[in-house]
């Protein structure tokens, strides 16, 4: 029943962000002056698009292995943030293999680049409250978690009377079982996102003349949104899934503890508000800007 | 902007080192200002970090910046100010002018070669 309602509801989502990225590559058009070495700006875009596609493809590829990995939920948890730091690692590729500045004589203006003159205003900040939010649900979860009825650690919610008799006990609950490699696959792709956005500002620049310069900070932010897009993806999508998760064992323990009905609502919430972001992340992936020379 | 030649017998750290001198002493990169860090420049310059650093460090040593471990790399107000950029520029156009007149060039046609490039 669960399946039947799942896909339709992912292709209405996946459809939903399509039509956003449209949506958001119409109205993201960066004029740039006439001019430049149109054949280096093409070659650096080449050299950035096709790692980030081969490593979008190797995350897909290791996303389905890890889909199938675990039969207790781990596995779908841990797809999403996979194929992420597939597509951070390509984008990190991708910004490695750009050209060097090179010839007999190279120039190099004073400015200074700094990380936020290229990520994105919305969604950057949006990513960092996901995590926030992430870190604080599964430490709460974790807290309040209890062993299942084969003894794993951390599977289920429980409800106990005060002489220590177990009433209830349900599960699956994101408990440290679940908590611990989400939290270990974020650190990470946070590590990696780290890593690519230092490396997108810091790599050098292919030309000094305005056209050059104009591009080149277009295609840098562009990166940096990808960047952000896949890291919000890696929190967002396991965090619907966690809420999710927690949301029905809270429903289903609230005919014994009053608060259980409440903090489901609350926890259903966050659900809606990552899948939410979900969508907006997907959009910022599928989205290019449109650079017209004025 | 500063302007690196691989091919030029100066080394490329002392070409580095000569040009950021120049523009702190005349006053184009002000007391406080901040250097771009060393990994920029040499990505832009496409050359060694090393490189960019020994630049970095002769002017530490010369008193024209300061760097300090997180907080960049950042000039120094100098006690005796060097000649104005203007007078800068005055000298080398005048440099610029007797090399065209050299070749039997006359002012005009000074005038008209820079302003070629410069509208392009």
């Amino acid at each position: 029943m669960a399946a039947v309602l799942v896909l339709p509801l992912t292709a209405l989502l996946v459809l939903v962000a399509v039509l956003l990225a449209v949506l958001l590559s119409l109205n993201r058009v960066v004029r740039v002056p006439a001019g430049g070495d149109a054949a280096v700006l093409r070659a650096t875009s080449r050299r950035l698009l096709w790692p980030r596609l081969a490593g979008l493809a190797a995350g897909v590829a290791a996303s389905w292995v890890v889909f199938a990995w675990d039969g207790l939920g781990r596995g779908p948890m841990l797809a999403a943030p996979v194929l992420g730091v597939g597509l951070l690692v390509g984008t990190l590729a991708g910004e490695l293999t750009v050209p060097r500045p090179h010839g007999p004589v190279r120039g190099a203006s004073l400015e200074i680049r700094r990380a936020r003159d290229y990520l994105p205003a919305f969604s950057a900040p949006l990513a960092a409250v996901l995590s926030l939010i992430a870190v604080v649900l599964l430490t709460v979860t974790s807290v309040a978690a209890a062993d299942d009825d084969l003894g794993r650690p951390g599977r289920a919610l429980a409800m106990i009377s005060a002489d220590g008799t177990v009433r209830s006990a349900v599960g699956p609950w994101p408990g440290w079982f679940y908590a611990w490699p989400m939290l270990a696959v974020l650190a990470a792709a946070f590590l990696l996102s780290a890593l690519v956005v230092h490396r997108v500002v810091q790599r050098g620049r292919p030309g000094l003349d305005a056209a050059a310069r104009a591009v080149d900070d277009a295609q840098r932010a562009h990166s940096a949104r990808v960047v952000t897009a896949a890291y919000g993806l890696c929190v967002a999508l396991p965090l619907a899934g966690v809420a999710v998760v927690a949301a029905g064992a809270l429903f289903r323990q609230s005919d014994l503890a009053g608060w259980a009905g409440p903090a489901g609502f609350a926890v259903l919430g966050v659900a809606l508000i990552a899948v939410a972001s979900a969508v907006w992340y997907l959009a910022e992936l599928f989205s290019r800007p449109r650079i017209r020379t004025s | 902007m500063i302007e690196v030649d691989v091919t030029s017998p100066s080394p490329p750290y002392e070409q580095i080192r000569a040009q950021l001198a120049q523009l702190i002493r005349c006053g184009v990169l002000g007391a406080g200002a901040r250097l771009p860090p060393v990994r920029q420049l040499a990505a832009d310059l496409g050359l060694a970090t090393g490189t960019v650093a020994r630049a970095y460090k002769e002017l530490e040593q010369g008193g024209y910046v300061t760097g300090k471990r997180g907080g960049g790399t950042r000039v120094l107000s100098q006690p005796e100010p060097g000649p104005a950029r203007e007078e800068l520029i005055r000298e080398h156009a005048r440099a610029y002018l007797a090399e065209v007149v050299r070749l039997g060039g006359t002012v005009e046609e000074a005038v008209a070669a820079l302003t070629r490039p410069a509208a392009e």
